[in-house]
């Protein structure tokens, strides 16, 4: 591959921070294609794009899961000893209210093996899971009622996810069953 | 009706979270011709084009027309051959 200079990339200066309202989740192993990594990539955008899309097996999808403005993010660590790098995916959410749904999926998937897709601000698309390894519930904050009158009730949920090598997604999101595949 | 000129393959109508449009209903009928023609521009997945729609958003150009006449090509003059007495 080819290094380039690297300048100041934001389009037309939109930079905003946080992530879309909507994560998408689904089971790992109702996951029938999934989109491909890189192989010998002449540029480092190529690098850093995953080609393809998710597909799913005959009669899943992927659901949709509602979050509170400003309380997703993801975080991106480095994780990994000298010549053994990779990093570690964590998203987080904030799901309002204590529904019984809310208090369903979280008993549903606190052991499950997941995929999950997010949204930031610019439109951009992060892949948690992929065809060896799954994203995983691994904790949360602030889920309960709150102490006071002037808090809230929810569900803070938080999803990681190890990779070697960190990309965007590019596909689509079918929320819709699978026919075929 | 975008669904004359595209059948939606792969997955039942309904919605789908696109590159480029965000989330569209597939179920929808009005859906915008020009926004799915893009879908499927870029390969979408979910998306196939039906032989209406590949008359009416690709239509073949008609064949350049053929010369009616024949075109005579010209020929060298023979030179004459004298015959040896």
């Amino acid at each position: 591959m080819d290094f380039a200079d690297i300048g100041k990339l934001l389009t037309d200066g939109k930079n905003l921070g946080g992530l879309s309202q909507k994560i998408y989740f689904g089971l790992w192993t109702d996951v029938a294609t999934w989109p491909t990594e890189p192989v010998a990539p002449v540029t480092l955008d190529a690098a850093g794009t995953l080609t393809g899309e998710i597909l799913m097996k005959a009669g899943k999808r992927m659901f949709e899961l509602y979050t509170t403005e400003d309380a997703a993010k993801l975080e991106i660590k480095p994780i990994g000893e000298e010549g053994g790098k990779g990093y570690e995916l964590l998203l987080s959410v904030f799901a309002p209210g204590l529904n019984k749904k809310l208090l369903g999926f979280m008993n549903a998937t606190k052991n499950e093996d997941l995929v999950l897709i997010a949204e930031d601000s610019e439109n951009q698309k992060y892949l948690l899971g992929c065809e060896i390894r799954s994203a995983k519930f691994s904790g949360g904050d602030g889920s309960g009622t709150g102490s006071t009158t002037d808090g809230r009730r929810g569900l803070g949920m938080q999803f990681a996810y190890r990779a070697h090598s960190l990309y965007t997604y590019t596909g689509s999101v079918p929320l819709t069953p699978s026919i075929s595949a | 009706m975008w669904n004359e000129y595209f059948t939606l393959i792969n997955v039942l109508p309904g919605r789908i979270v696109t590159p480029r449009f965000g989330t569209l209903d597939f179920s929808d009928p009005s859906l915008p011709v020009e926004k799915v023609q893009a879908l499927f521009e870029d390969d979408f997945p979910y998306l196939q084009i039906t032989p209406l729609g590949m008359e009416a958003l690709y239509p073949v150009p008609p064949l350049a027309k053929l010369p009616s006449k024949r075109v005579e090509t010209p020929t060298l003059a023979r030179k004459p051959v004298k015959l040896k007495a």
